[in-house]
């Protein structure tokens, strides 16, 4: 019998590709200037910029260096205790962006792995483990903060316990649905009917077609966790002195609103902004790897 | 891979569903006795809702037993099998391109079944597998998306021959490809009963399909069997009212019906596949 | 029909049972509450007395026992700090965050929905582009920073609003903006994908060739097909509500339940904090429960177990 040799439709391929690159094309353009605060802020330490912590009170509660009384030694102003806002937003990102990602680890990993679970095994493990899905969902995620962290006091690892705790259940809720579809599929009947043990097919096989899924999840849930910890440290909760955070700086400004505005101001808006370029950037991973899900 | 004797015994077997909406449960499959010997290839016809492909997920020990038993080649078949068991049955399906893992080469799919399987897939190479099945072995690098609907189907035939089922198990293999492909691949599965000695449990809707390659037949209506035999037998003489209205719907039915009578007149003489 | 209320009912019970159930041992297990409340100078005899008075000494399955005794009976303890039932100290402070959340939800609605529609009907567009960033902004902005922004624009800039609770409709306003923003944002986003599937559909170009005209085809039978994922969504948001009005309150001294609770966190009343999450919890899982009932209701094919 004559081999047959492989030969995809060429047109379709092309076509394909178009639209891949274009979707990759977004995804740079909002992933760039990601990085580039992401790095700057995490590389506070080695850039040319005043002590966050040195307190100058002779300097206090200066303006923003466009304004008068200002200067370009200070070119976000300073805080109540003469400390450069510019560098404060640096170091404080660079514990902002660590923590999100600590935290959004901390709730991915076992949120995706019982996601397959209840996904794939169904029955009662899945009734059981939906259960507390939908009981995580329910407990208003600040409340729940407040509770653990009045109970147990403040702590990083404390605050990455809470925060993984309000990210898991998308993770599993969202990893569970897909896994849910992809099980009926012909390949894993095919598997099972091989003899491939159940584990293997869940990390071999189920884990890598849904990690699409899982990390726009991923990316979205930075946003999310990083609006989380601000409002934490913003009520006191989560990050304090002398450890610097966009939230904890924010609970500062707020005493000296009237005063001095840009104390609270540009925390904020470090925070708008990179959140919404983490909101593009998951939107446009979502859309490129896999064009035909809508937008919204 | 010479097998003799009963490979198949489906005896007196019933499947029984929960309905979805209302919960009451209802028989898929409903006290199905057939058998099939090595070297057959045995069809079971019937159309969507008949519970063929019940029947088919409980002998591949992929779907619920309510009664019965089903033996593969001497060994009970349920939920419950050890790997090697579960070797004997090996199923290809009616999606091609579904029936293979989106993000695994066809090399690395063949690897992980080696690796599950050391022993028992050690007696041919991808290469010579993938001849067996007529693909050529630069097909091995690719990803299913970049392979054809026949030629997927062959990528799943050829993993399950690797772990030399007792039984081969085709669900509608070729309801989901062009006539062209299907001459061939249904070619293939003729080819490979008579080299390997393959016995095939083949399940269709499509009786002109079934008429070119099962030996035996049997209709399947509502769970139950209602008729039964010797394929020609069968389709020149049905004896079940059932069986004579599938019969009446094939459109352009033909006079002729062996494999080479049927795809020959579509291929001017040539049988397709070349060479043989 | 019943059938299908009882499970909802049942499983809201459930849920609840396991979200309070997960509070309590949470808030146990990670720490002492005690040393909390009475910070590091406290001696031995100080925590042991507190213990006892709280009955936090008790094995931990005892104190989780007595915990849903109480609960079952309505009984959510005693606060700390002020001495009086917890039950109806929340039911106190409640009216204003009520206020707050309708208020809220209502702009949310009102600013939302619209936005959603107009975007659908002119998709693709630079229209829909640019609202689509708009309500992504929505979802980025933390909400206290938003509050402190519009306060400092509108009450202390302009002078146009007051700042905080001042009494009246006019100090309403500001919270109850900044609260909107994220429902709204969801609102929009949902809408408008929901009527572009709608208007994408062949009813509706069927209606609109028998001569309907087409803001009536919009308005009418669109709307009415996109309503029902609104509703879903005004119960999600409950939980980001909730979230979100204790940090709102917070930031205008809005005197509802969000500024009870960050008191209580400042106090360190760890009974009145308990409270709060097991009333929260309550009211997310009654709102989900009414909205799915709701859901039910409207959609018969929900109610017969196909979804």
């Amino acid at each position: 019998m004559t081999a047959v040799k492989a030969a995809a439709p060429a047109r379709a391929r092309t076509r394909d590709k178009a639209v891949r690159a274009r979707g990759a094309g977004a995804v740079a353009a909002f992933a760039t200037p990601l990085a580039v605060i992401a790095v700057l802020c995490l590389a506070a330490p080695l850039l040319p910029v005043p002590d966050p912590s040195v307190q100058v009170l002779s300097d206090a509660l200066k303006p923003p260096a466009w304004l008068d009384g200002g200067d370009w030694s200070h070119p976000l102003g300073t805080d109540h205790l003469g400390r450069d806002v510019f560098a404060r937003i640096l170091y404080g990102g660079m514990l902002t962006f660590l923590i999100a990602i600590a935290g959004m680890l901390a709730g991915a990993i076992p949120g995706t792995l019982l996601g397959l679970i209840s996904g794939f095994y169904r029955g009662r493990a899945d009734t059981v483990i939906s259960r507390f899905v939908e009981a995580q969902l329910a407990l208003p995620f600040i409340l729940l903060a407040i509770a653990i962290i009045a109970g147990s006091g403040r702590s990083l690892p404390g605050l990455v316990l809470v925060l993984a705790l309000f990210g898991w259940a998308q993770y599993a809720r969202v990893v569970r649905a897909e896994t849910l579809s992809l099980r009926e599929r012909p390949f894993v009947l095919g598997l099972r009917c091989a003899g491939v043990p159940t584990p293997r097919i869940l990390l071999a096989h189920m884990l890598p077609n849904v990690a699409g899924t899982v990390l726009v999840l991923t990316t979205l849930q930075i946003g999310t966790v990083i609006l989380a910890e601000s409002a934490l440290s913003f009520l006191g909760l989560g990050v304090v002195s002398p450890q610097i955070s966009w939230g904890a700086m924010l609970a500062d400004g707020r005493a000296h609103l009237t005063t001095a505005w840009w104390v609270a101001a540009f925390p904020g808006l470090a925070i708008t902004v990179c959140v919404l370029l983490v909101n593009l950037l998951g939107d446009a991973l979502r859309s490129w790897l896999d064009p035909k899900k809508r937008r919204y | 891979m010479t097998q003799e004797g009963r490979i198949l015994d489906v005896d007196g077997l019933s499947v029984v569903h929960r309905a979805r909406g209302t919960g009451e449960p209802f028989a898929a499959v409903d006290d199905v006795s057939l058998h099939i010997d090595a070297g057959e290839i045995v069809g079971v016809v019937g159309e969507s809702g008949s519970g063929k492909t019940s029947l088919a997920m409980a002998v591949a020990g992929l779907g619920t037993i309510t009664s019965g038993t089903i033996t593969v080649a001497g060994v009970r078949v349920g939920r419950r099998l050890t790997k090697e068991e579960r070797t004997r049955v090996q199923v290809v399906l009616q999606d091609p391109h579904g029936s293979l893992d989106p993000r695994q080469t066809v090399r690395r799919g063949l690897r992980e079944l080696r690796r599950i399987h050391p022993a028992r897939t050690a007696w041919i190479t991808d290469e010579e597998l993938l001849a067996k099945v007529g693909l050529a072995a630069d097909l091995l690098d690719r990803l299913p998306h970049q392979i054809s609907g026949g030629q997927a189907q062959r990528v799943a035939i050829a993993r399950a021959l690797l772990l030399r089922p007792s039984l081969l198990l085709a669900d509608e293999p070729t309801s989901a490809l062009d006539v062209s492909v299907q001459a061939q691949i249904l070619r293939l599965l003729l080819d490979l009963r008579a080299t390997e000695n393959l016995s095939i449990l083949f399940i269709s809707h499509d009786l002109a399909v079934v008429r070119t390659i099962c030996d035996r037949v049997h209709v399947m209506l509502r769970g139950r069997i209602v008729e039964r035999g010797p394929t020609a037998e069968v389709f020149d003489h049905p004896t079940h009212d059932y069986t004579r209205r599938l019969l009446a719907a094939i459109p352009g039915r033909r006079a002729a019906a062996t494999y080479e009578e049927t795809y020959e007149d579509a291929y001017d003489g040539a049988a397709p596949g070349g060479a043989r | 029909m019943l059938r299908f209320f009882a499970g909802k009912l049942l499983q809201g019970v459930a849920t609840l049972l396991i979200a309070v159930s997960a509070a309590f041992f949470l808030a146990r297990l990670t720490g002492d509450p005690v040393r909390e409340i009475l910070g590091d100078v406290a001696s031995e005899e100080q925590v042991a007395v507190l213990s006892a008075r709280l009955g936090l000494d008790r094995p931990i399955l005892v104190q989780y026992l007595s915990f849903l005794g109480d609960l079952v009976t309505g009984d959510l303890g005693t606060s700390l700090r002020y001495g009086v039932g917890n039950l109806d100290l929340i039911l106190g402070w409640m009216p204003a965050s009520v206020e707050l959340a309708v208020a809220a939800m209502v702009i949310a609605v009102l600013v939302g929905v619209p936005l959603g529609v107009w975007a659908a009907l002119r998709e693709g567009r630079l229209a829909d582009r640019i609202a689509s960033v708009v309500a992504l902004t929505g979802q980025s902005i933390p909400l206290f920073w938003l509050g402190l922004m519009l306060i400092l624009l509108f009450a202390v800039t302009l002078g146009w609003l007051p700042a905080g609770q001042a009494g009246g409709f006019d100090s309403l306003i500001l919270p109850a903006v900044t609260l909107s923003t994220l429902p709204m944002a969801q609102i929009a986003r949902l809408t408008r994908s929901s009527m572009s599937e709608v208007l994408g559909e062949p009813f509706m170009s069927a209606i609109q060739a028998r001569g309907v005209a087409r803001w009536r085809a919009v308005g009418v039978h669109a709307l009415r097909n996109a309503a029902l994922p609104v509703i879903t969504i005004i119960g999600l948001q409950t939980g980001t509500l909730l979230s979100g009005a204790i940090t709102v309150e917070f930031v205008f001294a809005w005197p509802g339940l969000g500024t009870l609770a960050t008191q209580a966190v400042q106090m360190r009343d760890f009974s009145l904090i308990q409270a709060l999450v097991i009333f929260g919890a309550v009211v997310f899982v009654v709102v989900n429960l009414i909205v799915d009932l709701l859901y039910g209701i409207l959609d018969p094919r929900i109610r017969d177990g196909a979804a």
